[in-house]
């Protein structure tokens, strides 16, 4: 292959890079290779299925399953807390459901976690009813849930809320298999099937009937009687609050989720979560549990009645995680617009709005900020990594939609004047919270409100108009 | 045959095996080690590298019959499958610690060991458009299209990393 000569570049240093990467290339290990490619299923996988069990992804595997256990997407390089679905997909703020319980934190942490950056987390309950059912139990167990948004519905948001079920699974059916969840969709109705290794049944045929109107319940004619699965105790589904501590190496990972729910009767955690232990926690009746063949760990307890509190760990030790079930403490959030200082005020898409911060002596964290929308606030972060965005980076979230179109709030990278979206008119201009010393210190946030789309692409220009990144957004559904 | 990357085009019917269409397992026994060498390159990990290839192949079994140009395609599912498993893997601020930890391979040469080391610290749209530029010899316009920017970004991209190049080798 020739050297590409670009009289734009200087030659020097693209003949040094160009026979670097060739050399590099050359170089590559191959290993041997199956005879056959690797082939998928028919069905849409979820993105958590995408990091199928291969040794090379097995550290981000098993940090996605975390935080797929706590029914959340962890978004990397941000610490911001939205109130939105955990699929990533926006929640309409005016149909939330119940309130979400009070959120624990951690009060001691495994070594490997000191210091690392947290996620705080919270996610309205699921806005459709879900139809679960579970047949067999342990490496057997077969899990199927429905959900129905009825004809007419947006496909995507079926996807979306489907995928979201499928997540929150995950988290609490652990056979070996089941952390790779088959979704489809049909009209407006989704389906998630979970199947364990030795349960032999085709998920993906299960899955279309569902999807197909059959009842999950009847999904599996002549099979034993499937069991009625409650899901509202599931985090992701049920209203939850979750914490997730995460060292960037993803070397191991912690999630804290509080759930406004009920623990299942015994028979059915026993069915889900083969090696599930009874086990006092706090005082009270829960389980310890290994999931996904020992990719995790996880203890969950009824804290009170209607919360059910868990904690699941990756790269960390049984008694580690058991130690921050002990140590965990309530935390008093303050209320919107009590404590902290409104820095800005304004409307996006016709809703009122106010930006408010809290100052690091108060809340021992670096700056924090809130988005609070008509009254109510719907996001909410902290300083920790706004000096880790950088080249492709930001912590634009989406908090709230309407027809057609979603508000996006969170952290832009410093120095940022104003923030513009690909193929769109959206612009906004950033928010100073805190002041900057320098370029790297400062915390500026950006509300705008852009028109839906599949895929999203944000810039943000400094005020002489460089630019200096930006955030890529895609749906995550499909490929 | 031995596909060389920059043999392999964008557009056109079918891709290198001539004569009839191949079946997904010639195609893989055919580029494997190409797209291998590719993802290596745009990721700066060997373990990515194989994951990614794998997941390029996965995809295309699902909808081979539809797939026209199996070449060009899974090169754009590689390239698309490497920026995203980059996405996350998070955004550390301090890559070169980041690719530390994960394998890669060394040549024996130290300028172009330094070489490679820089441009593995790179951030990863600036790498990723060096390599599909310069190894896998694609125009501007095509590598925007690739990373979701525009090409005047692409000339940005590339210009900033070689000059991290440049500086880091005359330090």
């Amino acid at each position: 292959m020739s050297t590409v000569r670009d009289s734009a570049y200087d030659d020097d240093t693209v003949d040094l890079v160009a026979r670097t990467l060739r050399g590099v290339a050359e170089a590559t290990p191959v290993t041997d290779a199956p005879a056959r490619a690797p082939r998928g299923g028919d069905l849409v996988l979820l993105p958590s299925a995408e990091l199928d069990g291969r040794g090379g992804r097995r550290r981000a595997r098993r940090a996605a399953m975390v935080a797929a256990a706590a029914a959340a997407v962890l978004v990397a390089g941000t610490v911001w807390i939205v109130r939105g679905g955990g699929d990533g997909q926006p929640t309409d703020v005016a149909d939330e459901g119940a309130s979400p319980p009070v959120h624990m934190e951690a009060t001691w942490l495994p070594p490997a976690l000191e210091g690392t950056a947290r996620v705080l987390e919270r996610t309205p309950a699921l806005d459709v009813p879900v139809d679960a059912v579970v047949w067999g139990a342990g490496d057997s167990v077969v899990v199927a849930a429905a959900v129905d948004l009825g004809d007419g519905a947006d496909p995507d948001r079926v996807q979306a809320r489907t995928g979201r079920v499928a997540s929150a699974l995950t988290g609490v059916v652990g056979a070996p298999g089941t952390e790779m969840p088959v979704t489809q969709v049909g009209g407006g109705r989704g389906a998630a099937v979970l199947a364990g290794e030795a349960s032999l049944v085709d998920g993906p045929a299960i899955a279309a009937v569902v999807a197909a109107g059959t009842a999950p319940a009847d999904a599996r004619p002549g099979e034993p009687a499937p069991r009625r699965l409650p899901v509202d105790w599931v985090a992701g589904v049920g209203p939850t609050v979750m914490t997730v501590h995460q060292p960037t190496d993803q070397s191991a990972a912690l999630a804290v989720s509080t759930v406004g729910g009920t623990l299942p009767d015994d028979e059915i955690v026993e069915a889900l979560v083969p090696g599930a232990v009874r086990a006092e926690v706090r005082g009270h009746a829960g389980w310890q549990f290994p999931l996904h063949g020992g990719d995790l760990y996880a203890v969950t307890w009824q804290e009170q009645p209607g919360v059910v509190v868990t904690v699941t760990g990756s790269g960390l030790r049984p008694a580690e995680i058991e130690a921050v079930a002990a140590g965990l403490t309530a935390v008093d959030e303050p209320v919107a617009g009590e404590t902290g200082e409104i820095v800005a005020t304004g409307t996006v898409a016709g809703r009122n709005y106010q930006i408010e911060r809290r100052a690091p002596e108060e809340t021992g964290r670096g700056w924090c900020a809130a988005l609070i929308l008509d009254r109510e606030r719907v996001g909410q972060g902290c300083q920790l990594m706004v000096d880790g965005l950088t080249d492709d980076a930001g912590g634009l979230q989406p908090v709230a939609s309407d027809d057609g179109g979603t508000i996006w709030w969170g952290a832009v990278p410093p120095g940022t004047a104003t923030v513009t979206v690909d193929g769109t008119d959206a612009r906004a201009e950033a928010i100073e919270v805190a002041p900057s010393s320098d370029q790297s210190d400062g915390l500026r946030v950006a509300v705008m409100r852009v028109a839906d789309d599949r895929e999203l692409t944000f810039r943000f220009r400094a005020a002489d108009g460089e630019e200096l990144g930006t955030q890529s957004w895609s749906d995550g559904q499909g490929d | 045959m031995n596909v060389e990357a920059g043999d392999i085009g964008t557009s056109g019917a079918g891709g290198g095996g001539g004569g009839g269409r191949e079946s997904v397992d010639d195609v893989y026994a055919r580029m494997r080690r190409d797209l291998l060498r590719l993802a290596h390159l745009l990721t700066g990990s060997v373990d990515l590298a194989e994951d990614v290839v794998h997941d390029a192949f996965v995809a295309s079994s699902r909808r081979w019959s539809t797939v026209d140009n199996p070449d060009a395609y899974l090169r754009r599912a590689v390239t698309n499958g490497a920026y995203s498993a980059l996405r996350r893997l998070g955004r550390d601020r301090d890559k070169s610690d980041r690719f530390g930890r994960q394998a890669t391979v060394t040549l024996e040469i130290p300028e172009l060991d330094e070489t490679w080391d820089v441009l593995r610290a790179l951030p990863d749209r600036q790498r990723m458009a060096i390599v599909l530029r310069f190894y896998d010899d694609r125009p501007e316009d095509e590598i925007a299209g690739l990373l979701g920017c525009r090409p005047a970004t692409v000339r940005s991209l590339i210009h900033r990393g070689l000059a991290k190049v440049r500086k880091e080798m005359d330090r």
